[in-house]
């Protein structure tokens, strides 16, 4: 059966942020179980970007773990040469967009939510995606809340996410864009993010600025961006990139990358983003690895495909500062 | 006293006391007579002074509508000329709009070269990592 929402989030098992497993494995458990009891027919599209060899997978641990998960689970783990060949910047341990276009080009759901693998749906996103009211080429987005929410977080409720006093810091999201914290929500229909072809696969040296960089080309190309008018949360954690911005010296942790103009340099990915021709190798049943091939890999240099955003269409983007 | 009135009237006399008062109305009228031609000149004089200045008006009128003609002419002049500015000012600010049109887009694509010259960068150091490590 088609699932009405994919949700697609990457990780692995590299303890990043300290007690990574813990905090992607609270909220895997917690979206699951509030969309389940609110009828919402989702899956989940883990994609473990290089993952170590020498620790266990995710989604290994969420079939030990949380069981109840595993039939909504489906997973792909993709060769750590792909890394190494992908990058432009030695220094971006992580290329979080190349792993989530890898999901978001092998989700089923009509509609796909790209978020983190450390964020709470809160209570009004969960009714938003009961309605079922995803208009096609509409880019939807929501608020980024910050909780601090004590030392045990096994317990977690929307009461307690909701609870102001909880809060740490909270960003408005403003016309056009709706930018700020956007890796952490970017919900639109499935032919959308395909026509789209995903997030920026051609800037490879950042982190930072790839999900705005994907709001500039979809207002440029028309879509309607829009905020749903809810929030999701997120626990704060060391090497977050609200911490890690205040810390290091240039304003970002090397991990983040190169800052970049996202908001003037859009891009045309090929038709094969997301490592369409990719090998694929099934592990076990929802479990699929990525082997390593040449021919999957996009070239190191493509400058025809990094471009002026399609349509100016008279609209001002440089006023929206949410990132 | 009246019938002393009589007997003088007839004498064609009068009283010292009748004519002092007769004496005294007469001096009155004369007074109140004096005021009223005194005002008269007064007026004639204003009214004179009017008309002088009327007259003035006349002839600046006059002389006013004799030029209306010249007048009209340096109307349709300036009118022409304000019309001919108005157009070049509506000139200047579409160029104005489309040269601030312009640098937008050449800042744009100043940006979108420097960043293909950060790609450029990175595959080169990219490249030279890989020559590196396979001699």
């Amino acid at each position: 059966m088609t699932p009405s929402l994919s949700i697609v989030i990457t990780g692995r098992n590299d303890g990043y942020g300290g007690d990574f497993n813990g905090r992607f494995l609270r909220t895997l458990a917690f979206n699951h179980d509030r969309l389940s009891e609110h009828g919402v027919a989702h899956e989940f599209v883990l994609v473990e970007w290089a993952p170590p060899a020498d620790r266990p997978r995710l989604s290994d641990l969420v079939r030990e773990t949380l069981p109840r998960v595993r039939p909504v689970l489906a997973s792909y783990h993709v060769d750590p040469r792909y890394h190494e060949a992908c990058s432009l910047n030695s220094r971006l341990a992580y290329m979080e967009f190349l792993a989530k276009n890898v999901g978001v080009r092998r989700a089923r759901g009509r509609a796909i939510l790209t978020t983190n693998a450390d964020i709470y749906l809160g209570s009004g996103v969960v009714k938003f995606l009961t309605g079922g009211s995803i208009e096609s080429r509409t880019v939807y987005r929501a608020t980024r809340t910050d909780v601090k929410l004590g030392a045990d977080e096994s317990h977690v409720h929307w009461d307690l996410l909701e609870d102001p006093r909880n809060h740490t810091t909270y960003k408005t999201i403003q016309p056009p864009l709706y930018s700020g914290g956007s890796g952490d929500f970017i919900l639109l229909d499935r032919d959308g993010f395909h026509s789209l072809r995903g997030f920026n696969e051609i800037y490879r040296l950042a982190r930072i600025g790839i999900d705005v960089n994907f709001l500039v080309k979809a207002y440029s190309s028309g879509f309607r961006i829009t905020d749903i008018g809810s929030a999701v949360y997120h626990t704060s954690h060391a090497g977050s990139y609200r911490i890690s911005k205040n810390n290091a010296d240039d304003g970002l942790g090397p991990v983040w990358g190169n800052r970049w103009p996202a908001r003037s340099v859009v891009y045309e990915n090929p038709d094969s983003w997301g490592l369409r021709d990719a090998p694929e190798r099934s592990i076990d049943d929802g479990t699929t690895w990525l082997d390593f091939s040449w021919d999957a890999v996009p070239p190191l240099v493509d400058l025809r495909r990094l471009v002026l955003p399609p349509a100016r269409l008279g609209r001002e983007m440089a006023s929206d500062a949410g990132d | 006293m009246s019938l002393l009135h009589s007997v003088l009237g007839a004498f064609g006399l009068s009283t010292a006391g009748h004519m002092r008062t007769r004496l005294e109305a007469a001096d009155r009228r004369a007074t109140k007579l004096e005021r009223e031609a005194h005002n008269a000149r007064q007026d004639v004089e204003r009214w004179k002074s009017k008309a002088e200045q009327l007259t003035a008006r006349l002839s600046k009128a006059e002389a006013a509508r004799a030029s209306v003609p010249q007048l009209e002419r340096d109307l349709k002049r300036w009118k022409a000329r304000d019309e001919k500015h108005v157009a070049q000012l509506a000139e200047v600010r579409e160029r104005m709009v489309r040269a601030e049109h312009a640098t937008a887009l050449s800042q744009e694509h100043l940006l979108a070269t420097e960043t293909k010259l950060d790609v450029i960068e990175a595959a080169l150091g990219v490249l030279d990592r890989r020559t590196r490590r396979s001699l």
